[in-house]
């Protein structure tokens, strides 16, 4: 089924090879269909991607999920099946469209949409993705299978100081606020509580780890998913807040493959129609009650004027970061607004009017309205119809009393001078009487900077938009984004340098001290040392990091981020050291110590004058080679939040589903690298020219009795003279042998 | 000052009273050597019994042996026969499985750590393979141990290092690094080396073996100058045949670990006594 059937088929095989594979494929479709009635699922239909949709194996539906997001998708304990919710939805659509359902295994979840965009190993992903603007741009999204929030799980002590006033706790640069790379949690938290310290993981789960060692102050995440997780594992936490995003979620499907979408939303349809999707849910979630967590937004007091008119309490506006690579909102180009307002009207709201101070836009904007009643979305239609700064949104129905309305503009402008922006504006009542929003707090935006204006500019060049018509140098190589990457890598690329170039001093001396331990008489010194060097270097430095930042805390002892990074890095890098170091000194000959014992050097003066400058000689190749790795082995931080190089560009990537920034980084690593590499070689080839005796010599007197008056010395010059191709008027051609 | 190193110390008598040993020392030796005996001198190297086995194989069994002050002794012997091995014993790279090795009557055998550094600053050693620092340059080589062990200052321990140097005729190679040199070169900046200590005994340990046969030759005219203008006792492991009739007071033949004979270099070349010494000197003539 589908173009890599076909193409097969087209091929330049046997024609006996063709059939057979027409006849297992329609084989494995008879058996994968189990309701043969079902739309989509007939060979026929899926014969090409015209009419039906394509496979990346026929008959199979391959969806692909980080797995970590219990109870929608993860593994059970001990178990390599996943299971879930979503996992059960997936094979009950598979199976009303004639498919089996095959997951492959967990794909971290900024790397997701990618993989979908780029097509050829899933044809879904269904990871708890939910449907925004920005994703839309890059997939498609099947109708909703289920309405979400988000959940900020604390550690119980603190909850209830975050449950009272959530950004007094948490919207402080102490703060540190555990997200999953790409999520929506970690999109409000850093529209939300701009001041926190926000650090993207790869899971959920790792961000309650976190929690709970206390490396975080807390985790923001999908609500059901953090609801099962500190009611199953994580009972130390409490979900200390719900924030009423209303969202929901999608499952993502390649936007060159429409035929499939349709296929999927039909297939949902029927699951919510036959009740399947009711039994699934209930198996699932059965029936949750959260009504005792607070409410982020839940907006003050509901003050109604003796008019009964009512009043629309604004409780929040916000605008999504729009700077290239940076976290600013800038003037005259497109962001998205989002307002909230809590309607205290008995007859509702049936329309809304935003105002903008002077300068800003709506024209071209397109508007989301979300209702929400407690936590539960409400269906609410509406138009809005943009005229300059300001923005109509009325509703099919009025929106009721007691439910908070949330608008989010897409595509709109603020004044593209900068400044501070209030959001004001009135509302229309159910009754048709008017009355006047309060003013939002006010948003603060910036104006272009040049980086913005080189990425505009190269917006507007031909070559780049040719460029970037084709695909691979698109994902790859796009070049508005290298110009942001590398501003935005830069402060990532500087800690990188300075975690590694603050580590190796201690590397280095740590290193030489167990060296000088394992190669000691005393045995138990010798037993300390193999045991340092062989744990450290007998585990990976990913686990040893982990143990540091997750253990550390737990045992009460709290250091900075990149302080600790610094301590890992330092000890791990140490324990290859100290193994360069010893092989370094036993390779030095026995002569040597003869030598010096014969002059009546003591072991001490040995080592320090003799042995030591020798091996250092030595293992320069080896020691700049393991500062290579170590400086690359710094990229293993971003797992645990600290802000380095591959975190930057992780997060880059997550933001704009682009392989840009990894590229960015790659040339930020390689320009440490590289010119390292480069001295490696030359160090050993200088090395190897000194033992030759071929390094460039200094000046000798040529003969002219200036040596002393013992007697071989004026023959010996001639007899003795040193096996080297080099004259003895090597200072002449000096220039040469110090180019080498 | 006993070994505590030494595995059967219980077979072999402890060192002999100071004035005893030299006194007999005094009459073994008299008639074997050209050195000119003082009445009352001492040896300033005594070797009682001295023994030593690698793993199960003996390589030296009962060597006793004196050297004097000042005095050149020329060991021979076939290979294998524990010349070299008897040479490291004196000062302590092997360790004696048992006997003595006394230096001005110290006994250096046992010794470790600082009073063993301190008796090694009266053995000098040159070695087959040189064993110069590669890292330094000729005349570092020659300074550094005037530094860290004589604790001479850097202006003193070099003028010395240039004397040395000048004396085996390379102060002009003085900023060159071993590997620039010659093996004739670095052996004689190794004996430069040995000799800027003012040991009071210097060990050869068969100090030509490793050069060209066209380097020989400079390296024993520098170790002839030192036998006839210098004080210092040395004790050479060479194949020389020709360096030790010429420059030896004595000559002591070694085979299968123990002093065959020993005596004036005229007579043990001319009028070997032992059976074994004729053959040595036959194979090689």
């Amino acid at each position: 089924m589908g173009a890599n059937a076909s193409s097969r088929e087209g091929g330049p095989g046997p024609r006996a090879l063709g059939i057979l594979l027409a006849c297992v494929t329609l084989l494995g479709a008879l058996v994968g269909c189990s309701s043969l009635s079902s739309p989509g699922g007939s060979v026929s239909e899926a014969s090409g991607p015209s009419e039906g949709y394509v496979l990346v194996n026929p008959g199979k539906l391959t969806v692909v999920s980080d797995l970590a997001n219990p109870p929608f998708d993860y593994f059970d304990t001990g178990s390599a099946v996943p299971v879930g919710f979503e996992v059960d939805l997936m094979q009950a659509v598979a199976q009303k469209m004639g498919l089996t359902c095959e997951y492959l295994p967990p794909q971290k979840f900024d790397s997701i949409i990618p993989m979908i965009k780029q097509g050829g190993r899933a044809d879904v992903g269904a990871s708890n993705f939910t449907i925004t603007d920005e994703r839309l741009q890059e997939i498609d999204f099947t109708d909703a299978y289920i309405d979400s929030n988000q959940g900020v799980v604390t550690s119980a002590d603190v909850a209830d100081a975050v449950a009272a006033d959530y950004r007094g706790a948490l919207d402080t640069p102490e703060a540190t606020l555990a997200v999953q790379a790409g999520s929506t949690g970690e999109a409000w938290a850093q529209e939300n509580l701009p001041d926190a310290t926000i650090v993207s993981l790869d899971d959920p789960i790792a961000a309650l780890t976190g929690v709970q060692s206390g490396l975080y102050t807390a985790a923001v995440a999908d609500l059901p998913v953090m609801e099962y997780e500190v009611k199953n594992s994580y009972t130390a936490l409490r979900v200390a807040l719900q924030v009423p995003t209303g969202e929901q979620y999608g499952i993502v499907v390649s936007k060159s493959n429409p035929g499939l979408t349709a296929a999927l939303n039909e297939a949902l349809e029927q699951c919510q129609e036959d009740g399947t999707m009711d039994a699934l849910k209930a198996k699932w979630f059965g029936s949750s009650d959260s009504s005792s967590i607070a409410t982020a937004s839940t907006a003050g007091e509901a003050s109604v004027d003796s008019s009964g008119m009512g009043t629309v309490a604004v409780s929040k506006a916000t605008a999504r970061p729009n700077e290239s690579g940076g976290d600013g909102v800038i003037g005259g180009q497109n962001t998205r607004l989002t307002w909230e307002g809590t309607v205290y009207v008995d007859s509702g709201v049936s329309s809304v009017r935003l105002t903008l101070p002077a300068g800003a836009s709506f024209d071209g904007s397109s508007t989301r309205i979300t209702v929400l009643d407690g936590l539960s979305r409400q269906s609410v239609s509406g138009t809005a119809t943009p005229e300059g700064n300001v923005l109509n949104v009325s509703f099919g129905k009025p929106v009721a009393n007691g439910s908070l309305l949330r608008l989010e503009v897409t595509d709109m402008r603020f004044a593209p001078a900068g400044g501070d922006s209030v959001v004001s504006g009135s509302y229309v009542t159910g009754e048709g009487a008017t009355g006047t929003l309060e003013d939002s707090s006010p948003i603060a935006t910036i104006g272009l900077t040049p980086l913005q204006s080189a990425v505009n500019w190269l917006d507007g060049q031909p070559w780049v938009a040719a460029w970037n018509s084709v695909p691979f140098l698109n994902m790859f190589f796009k070049p508005q984004l290298l110009a942001t990457s590398f501003a935005a890598l830069l402060p990532g690329w500087l800690l990188c340098l300075l975690i590694v170039t603050a580590a190796y001093p201690f590397a280095i001396v740590l290193g030489l001290l167990f060296a000088l331990l394992k190669i000691s008489r005393h045995r138990p010194l010798r037993a300390l040392a193999s045991v340092y060097i062989n744990v450290l270097r007998g585990t990976p430095l990913f686990l040893q990091i982990y143990v540091a930042f997750f253990g550390l805390p737990m045992l009460g002892v709290n250091i900075d981020n990149t302080v600790l990074g610094i301590i890992v890095m330092a000890l791990n890098s140490s324990a290859y050291q100290a193994e360069i170091y010893r092989a370094g000194i036993q390779s030095i000959p026995t002569g040597q110590y003869e030598a010096a014992a014969s002059l009546g050097m003591s072991r001490l003066q040995t080592m320090l004058w003799i042995i030591l400058p020798q091996t250092v000689r030595r293992v320069i190749p080896t020691v700049t080679s393991d500062f290579i790795t170590s400086y690359k082995d710094t990229s293993l931080l971003s797992s645990v939040g600290v802000m380095e190089l591959m975190m930057f560009s992780k997060n880059l990537t997550t933001t704009t589903g682009n392989i840009t920034p990894y590229i960015a980084a790659a040339v930020f690593y390689l320009i440490v690298t590289l010119p390292l590499i480069r001295v490696v070689g030359i160090v050993e080839r200088r090395l190897s020219d000194a033992e030759h005796g071929l390094e460039a010599r200094p000046l000798a007197s040529d003969g002219q009795g200036s040596t002393g008056p013992s007697a071989p010395a004026g023959d010996a010059r001639a007899a003795d003279a040193p096996l080297s191709p080099l004259t003895p008027h090597t200072h002449d051609d000096g220039g040469v042998n110090d180019a080498q | 000052m006993h070994s505590k190193n030494r595995p059967c110390a219980a077979d072999v008598p402890p060192a002999m009273d100071a004035e005893k040993a030299a006194r007999l020392a005094f009459a073994h030796d008299l008639p074997l050597s050209r050195h000119h005996f003082v009445e009352g001198e001492h040896p300033v190297v005594r070797i009682e019994h001295l023994g030593k086995t690698f793993t199960d194989t003996p390589v030296l069994r009962d060597v006793n042996l004196n050297v004097w002050n000042g005095e050149i002794v020329v060991v021979l012997g076939p290979s294998g026969s524990g010349k070299s091995t008897m040479l490291r014993c004196i000062n302590l790279l092997e360790t004696p499985t048992q006997g003595h090795v006394l230096i001005r009557d110290q006994e250096i055998t046992g010794a470790s750590g600082a009073s063993l550094s301190l008796l090694r600053r009266d053995l000098g050693m040159v070695f087959q393979q040189f064993n110069l620092f590669p890292h330094l340059s000729a005349k570092e080589n020659v300074v550094i141990g005037q530094m860290k062990v004589l604790k001479k200052s850097r202006a003193e321990a070099e003028a010395e290092a240039m004397r040395q140097l000048a004396a085996v005729g390379l102060a002009d190679r003085a900023e060159f690094k071993p590997p620039q040199l010659s093996g004739g070169q670095q052996q004689r900046v190794a004996i430069a080396r040995a000799v800027a200590m003012h040991p009071k005994v210097l060990l050869f340990d068969e100090p030509t073996s490793a050069l060209d046969p066209e380097l020989v030759r400079d390296v024993l005219a520098v170790m002839r100058d030192l036998a006839l203008n210098g004080d210092m006792a040395m004790i050479v492991v060479t194949h020389e045949m020709g360096f030790a009739r010429e420059v030896a007071d004595r000559v002591v033949f070694m085979e299968g670990g123990v002093v065959v004979e020993q005596g004036l270099p005229n007579d043990v070349f001319d009028h070997p006594k032992e059976a074994r010494t004729k053959e040595f000197l036959g194979s090689i003539g």
